[in-house]
């Protein structure tokens, strides 16, 4: 049974990381057009990188030599993309070079609503994960009755 | 009525088990996107050569030795092992994962539901058939 909570622990675990890097693609969005920040020059899209994270209770560790199956997952780095600024040619625009042209972010809108869905695919199952681990908890809850 | 204790028992190792394989597909499913991890399973073949007193369960010279149970939960990388989706080495199948979860519930369930049936027996065994 401690297992099943364990694994519950390994759900929310992956809720969390996905629910950051959702966060990061929103923000990679609303900055789509963002020629000034505080590191000077355009924005440049960020990501996440994902890292297995242990998650062996101390009982199952002292007791069982079973294990080595819990692998929650953790946000390991947020990463900034290093693709170069997209050059347009706007000689209006105050951020405009010499020549004429504005270094607009790396950001894709196509890519970052790709990424934006495959996160939310994978924070669903994963809630579909917790649900079960409460169904099965509730079950056999059910046995003694 | 003779208890049959070693049928429960069989049902609540495979409650076991099934709850171990849970544990496998929520560890798949949160890794999804982890660069590098490969998929883990509990196979049934395992479970089944450990009830049949064949699998490699350690052997205790003294009963105060602690328990070890044969490690059930592997990294797969055998020939049934999902299709590598991307270049980042993780071999997770999230269609596949989502069907073993639905098929792991509903076993559970079903065991789970007989056990009860089986205690409910002893139940009205115990009170003489008064439910």
């Amino acid at each position: 049974m401690s297992g099943l909570l364990s694994a519950m622990d390994v759900s929310a675990s992956a809720l969390t990381a996905q629910r950051r890097r959702l966060e990061l693609l929103v923000t990679n969005l609303a900055n789509a057009q963002t020629t000034r920040t505080p590191e000077g020059g355009p924005y440049r899209r960020k990501d996440v990188v994902f890292e297995t994270r242990s998650f062996e209770p101390f009982w199952k560790v002292l007791a069982e030599v079973d294990g080595g199956g819990l692998n929650g997952v953790k946000v390991r780095e947020v990463v900034t993309d290093q693709r170069p600024p997209v050059l347009v040619y706007q000689p209006n625009h105050p951020d405009a070079d010499l020549q004429g042209y504005v270094a607009f972010p790396n950001v894709n809108p196509m890519e970052e609503m790709a990424n934006f869905m495959a996160a939310k695919r994978s924070y669903e199952a994963n809630i579909k994960a917790l649900e079960a681990i409460k169904e099965l908890v509730r079950r056999s809850l059910e046995i003694g009755r | 009525m003779r208890i049959d204790e070693s049928i429960m028992d069989r049902m609540s190792a495979f409650l076991d088990f099934a709850a171990r394989r849970q544990e496998a597909i929520t560890s798949n499913l949160a890794n999804s996107e982890t660069p590098g991890y490969r998929a883990k399973t509990v196979p049934f073949a395992d479970f089944l050569a450990s009830e049949m007193g064949s699998g490699t369960a350690m052997r205790r010279t003294s009963e105060l030795h602690l328990k070890g149970k044969p490690r059930m939960i592997r990294s797969e990388d055998g020939a049934d092992a999902g299709d590598t989706l991307g270049n980042d080495g993780n071999n997770v199948d999230l269609d596949r994962e989502m069907t073993g979860l639905a098929q792991n519930v509903m076993k559970f369930s079903v065991v789970g539901r007989l056990l009860q049936q089986r205690l409910l027996l002893i139940r009205a065994g115990i009170k003489e058939g008064r439910v």
